[in-house]
């Protein structure tokens, strides 16, 4: 006989499971890419990446490659990288500019705006109809936030703004520490690595109850502080749209505003106090760290806690990495990390920040990523087989957590927890959701 | 003098410090197979400084094809401690069981640098990289270090490695190169 609370328990892990199969199953990375991936606005890249007309990056949106090109009036455009006549690929550089793209095969030229505008032979072999306006690149709905840059296919779904919803706050209090814009530093890192893109999301959405076990290594050498009193405490807010935030705190909540942003030249700190509300004030006072995600396979970290890989004489310096999750089968996902910096910001601190985010929070850094990756490695090796993908992973860490109410200066459900699984149920629901084709 | 003659006399210089920088650095190469952390790190200047810049694929051939910003992975000599400490903790996760690791050094091009005291080496490297339970994947990368010499000791000030892949896996580039 199982007590009141184990029956509690075991109905609760029901709802809540999730089948290990979506971990390593192809088919539902199809069953994905249409229902969860297609509705959706992915993130494609910064508008900083193409400041001058022609300037292009090639980036993928699902398993789609597109191009992302400012055109020769200036527009933000995203074209599908592929040839209207036999489908080649029209792009083969990484980046670059250009005001056209010539097919290689039989030279089909198109404008950077997706607009055909040569095609060998056109007078004399094709038909008199022939229509170059219907044959231009195809093209997502395109629109930016804040230098963002997200694309859909879905013509009928919400705008950026409102997809993004109150995840705008968040992202507004991180970016509005800084006067003026952002721009990315240089260019993306870029690595494969084994594993299901959702076990990325999930674990920057809100996977606090890792730190102790995964990154062990990282207190026992100094990374994070051990003593008690020292720890930070942690926020899970889950978004409407499967979006989340996860924040870490040095002090108490509802203590006084401290007017101080670690990591952050210290002469531009009382600008900074006369742009932020006093809630975003208060989301900044003693926050040591915020990281989340952008549904589907976005996500972003930022911290300034770990001086222990900095250079003698470096400044404090914190950094803002920007992340892309894209599957490349359900086994192995590209990981791109962009590094933010505030455009306006002294090039030393620069230069520092994106140093701090190489060695901390990228796939060569010393403490996190590696160790993150192995362990999703090993959940994709343990499970294809075909007792384990049936079996289901527990997502009940801090269900009986009630929300708090009040004291947050932020939009959301907010569960004042250091490690609960709040935020990975919602990304999990919401995609739920969309797998049942509630998104079209 | 024969041609054969003229050509051993006038490379002589350059083709003995060609082999021994090819002697030291594949020394040093087995240090790093053989997990011999510590004395890795005592070939290393106080200063080191280690990079892998980005690598860009671009239109244009005779463009540069890595980023002089961007790195995939940059460390001093405090950070590759840390990195190399790492085999002591229970926790590292991602290095225990260790991965299987052979490195092959080749093209050695040495140039003196100046007074006698500093080389600019370039080689090639083949590294095999395989997790205990999988199987190896090979990466090849072109190497420039900056090597001085301490008396007449050699140490490595610098090392740039230039991958060739563009975007290679995570557990290649966790590899000391």
């Amino acid at each position: 006989m199982f007590s009141d609370a184990q029956e509690a328990w075991r109905a609760a892990h029901r709802r809540h499971a999730v089948q290990r199969e979506i971990m390593v199953d192809d088919a539902i990375l199809r069953a994905e890419i249409e229902n969860v991936f297609q509705p959706s606005w992915l993130f494609i890249g910064f508008e900083s990446e193409i400041p001058d007309p022609g300037d292009y990056v090639v980036r993928t949106m699902a398993d789609d490659g597109v191009i992302l090109v400012r055109s020769e009036r200036g527009e933000v455009n995203v074209l599908l990288n592929s040839c209207t006549h036999r489908g080649t690929r029209l792009c083969e550089a990484t980046f670059g500019n250009s005001a056209h793209f010539r097919c290689g095969y039989h030279g089909w030229t198109f404008a950077n705006d997706g607009r055909l505008v040569g095609v060998p032979g056109v007078r004399a072999q094709y038909p008199p109809g022939f229509d170059k306006a219907a044959l231009g690149l195809h093209r997502p709905r395109v629109e930016t936030y804040r230098g963002f840059v997200f694309a859909t296919w879905n013509d009928e779904g919400p705008s950026l703004r409102d997809y993004l919803g109150d995840f705008r706050w968040y992202l507004d209090a991180m970016l509005d520490i800084a006067p003026g814009e952002w721009e990315v530093y240089a260019p993306p890192q870029r690595v494969r690595v084994t594993g299901n893109w959702k076990i990325k999301q999930e674990n920057l959405a809100g996977d606090g109850y890792h730190l102790q076990t995964t990154h062990a290594v990282a207190f026992g050498q100094g990374v994070f502080p051990r003593e008690p009193g020292t720890r930070t405490h942690g926020y899970a807010v889950s978004l409407d749209g499967g979006h989340a935030v996860r924040l870490g705190y040095s002090g108490e909540p509802g203590g006084p505003i401290e007017r101080s942003y670690e990591g952050i030249p210290e002469e531009l700190w009382p600008g900074i106090a006369e742009r932020l509300t006093d809630e975003q004030a208060r989301l900044h006072s003693r926050c040591s760290y915020m990281h989340g995600v952008v549904f589907p396979n976005a996500a972003f970290l930022t911290n300034s806690q770990s001086q222990t890989v900095a250079d003698p004489g470096d400044p404090v310096a914190r950094f803002l990495v920007w992340r892309l999750h894209t599957p490349i089968s359900a086994h192995e996902t590209e990981v791109t990390y962009w590094a933010l910096v505030p455009k306006d910001f002294p090039e030393g601190w620069k230069r520092v920040s994106y140093k701090m985010q190489v060695r901390v929070q990228s796939a060569g850094g010393l403490f996190f990523e590696h160790d993150d990756f192995e362990n999703f490695a090993r959940i994709d090796a343990a499970s294809r087989g075909h007792i384990a993908r049936k079996a289901p992973m527990d997502f009940t860490l801090g269900l009986d957590h009630r929300p708090d109410l009040d004291g947050f200066p932020g939009p959301g459900r907010v569960q004042h927890m250091s490690a609960s699984e709040q935020n990975q149920r919602a990304f999990y629901r919401h995609w739920q959701t969309l797998m049942a084709g509630d998104g079209r | 003098m024969t041609p054969i003659a003229m050509l051993q006399q006038e490379w002589a210089a350059d083709l003995e410090l060609d082999r021994l920088m090819t002697r030291f650095l594949v020394q040093e190469a087995g240090l790093l197979d053989d997990r011999r952390y510590e004395e890795w790190l005592n070939l290393l200047t106080e200063d080191f400084h280690y990079r892998l810049p980005v690598p860009l694929v671009r239109e244009d051939p005779w463009l540069p094809r890595y980023d002089d910003r961007a790195v995939l992975f940059e460390a001093t000599k405090t950070g590759l401690g840390l990195k190399a400490g790492r085999m002591g903790e229970r926790a590292a996760w991602s290095d225990r069981p260790h991965n299987f690791q052979r490195r092959f050094v080749s093209n050695v091009r040495a140039e003196p640098g100046a007074e006698g005291a500093t080389v600019q080496v370039r080689s090639n490297i083949l590294m095999v990289v395989a997790p205990a339970s999988e199987p190896p994947t090979l990466v090849t990368a072109g190497r420039t270090d900056s090597v001085v010499l301490e008396g007449a000791r050699p140490k490595l000030a610098g090392r740039t490695v230039f991958l060739d892949a563009e975007v290679p896996t995570h557990l290649q580039i966790s590899a000391i190169f």
